[in-house]
């Protein structure tokens, strides 16, 4: 997201520095009877005496606006993915945390560290850990009796690292597809 | 990262009057304003009508405004490009009589991360030091083994590689970030 936002930025502050140029010197130009210098408005100030408001080109026009705003909205309000969970600190001038990377890591880390499970896929939200683990073995007679004990493994990894506000775990133990 | 909040901040202003713009042309357009109001030309509008009456004094006011928007996104434009959150050279408090230490920020960092490296369960460190030089930040990022003893090494940092930070600055309140990642491999 702020990858995309510098970019996007950086074309709005130019594309406002441009207009806002363009029309002090058209303004001048203006002034003294020169008539338009960079662009030619007047062309516009006809098309826009002559043009009704409900041609298809304002419509076209304003779709397209709408669509290009409620992109940036959307793409501003989402709110963000969480980057780091706050960990608990012996001094009021550290801000320590756990990046949400290392968190999925050292969970992951715990969950196949159970004998049984080859893999595990973790998502770290706000407040929810989702652990999806995988059994080695096929079945659920050999994927259930897992749960309890990764469950566990998981449990104790999340404790152990001393987080403000640890995130709700949810483990699941399936069985290897084939 | 500086700015972000501005770009951001911008940006929504930005996308709620392009997407105002729009719903008002497309509410005109479809004589939500009034039937008659659709069959009208773009400027044949009151304020139109009030802009071609106080033209003297509107366009003037218009390119000062635009002259102020001009100055502010070329500040934008600045900040994006070439501005670092980055700290100066830090004055170290001692006595004045013996002269002045100043210490790189890289040298700080420097002699962080080399420790910090040394510490068991450690894959990389880096470290550097922003805000003012008169009052700086240092950010750490640590990252660890899959096997590390992540609360150990949490310990181990705040209660040595942070201590000898704020020693080296004379400065106990020193703010430091710490994040701590987990490496991949």
């Amino acid at each position: 997201m702020r990858l995309l936002n510098r970019p996007l930025a950086f074309i709005l502050a130019v594309a406002l520095a441009a207009a806002s140029v363009i029309l002090i010197i058209e303004v001048i130009e203006a002034a003294v009877n020169s008539g338009p210098a960079v662009v030619h408005w007047t062309t516009w100030y006809h098309w826009a005496n002559g043009t009704q408001w409900n041609a298809l080109v304002i419509r076209v026009w304003s779709g397209v606006l709408i669509l290009i705003g409620v992109l940036i909205l959307a793409l501003e309000l989402k709110p963000r993915r969480i980057a780091r969970v706050p960990l608990r600190s012996g001094d009021q001038a550290t801000d320590a945390a756990l990046t949400r990377s290392g968190l999925t890591g050292t969970l992951r880390a715990a969950a196949t560290g159970i004998d049984g499970i080859s893999s595990a896929d973790v998502t770290v939200r706000r407040r929810r850990a989702i652990v999806a683990a995988k059994s080695a073995a096929r079945g659920r007679a050999a994927a259930d009796p897992l749960k309890q004990p990764v469950t566990q493994a998981v449990r104790d990894r999340l404790d152990s690292l001393d987080l403000q506000h640890p995130p709700r775990l949810k483990v699941r133990v399936a069985t290897r597809r084939r | 990262m500086h700015a972000d909040r501005t770009n951001r901040a911008a940006l929504t202003i930005f996308g709620l009057i392009v997407l105002l713009a729009g719903a008002a042309g497309m509410a005109a357009s479809f004589g939500v304003f009034g039937t008659a109001f659709s069959r009208h030309t773009l400027f044949d509008n009151r304020v139109s009508a009030y802009t071609g009456q106080h033209g003297t004094w509107l366009w003037p006011a218009a390119a000062f405004v635009g002259l102020l928007i001009a100055l502010a996104a070329l500040r934008w434009i600045l900040v994006l490009l070439v501005s670092t959150d980055r700290a100066g050279d830090i004055t170290v408090p001692g006595s004045e009589n013996l002269g002045t230490t100043k210490l790189q920020p890289g040298a700080l960092t420097g002699a962080l991360t080399g420790e910090i490296s040394t510490y068991h369960g450690v894959d990389a460190a880096k470290g550097r030091v922003i805000g003012d030089a008169a009052s700086p930040q240092v950010v750490l990022q640590v990252t660890a083994t899959p096997a590390a003893d992540l609360p150990e090494l949490h310990r181990r940092l705040e209660t040595e590689a942070l201590v000898h930070a704020r020693q080296a600055l004379d400065n106990p309140s020193l703010p430091i970030r710490l994040d701590l990642d987990v490496s991949r491999r």
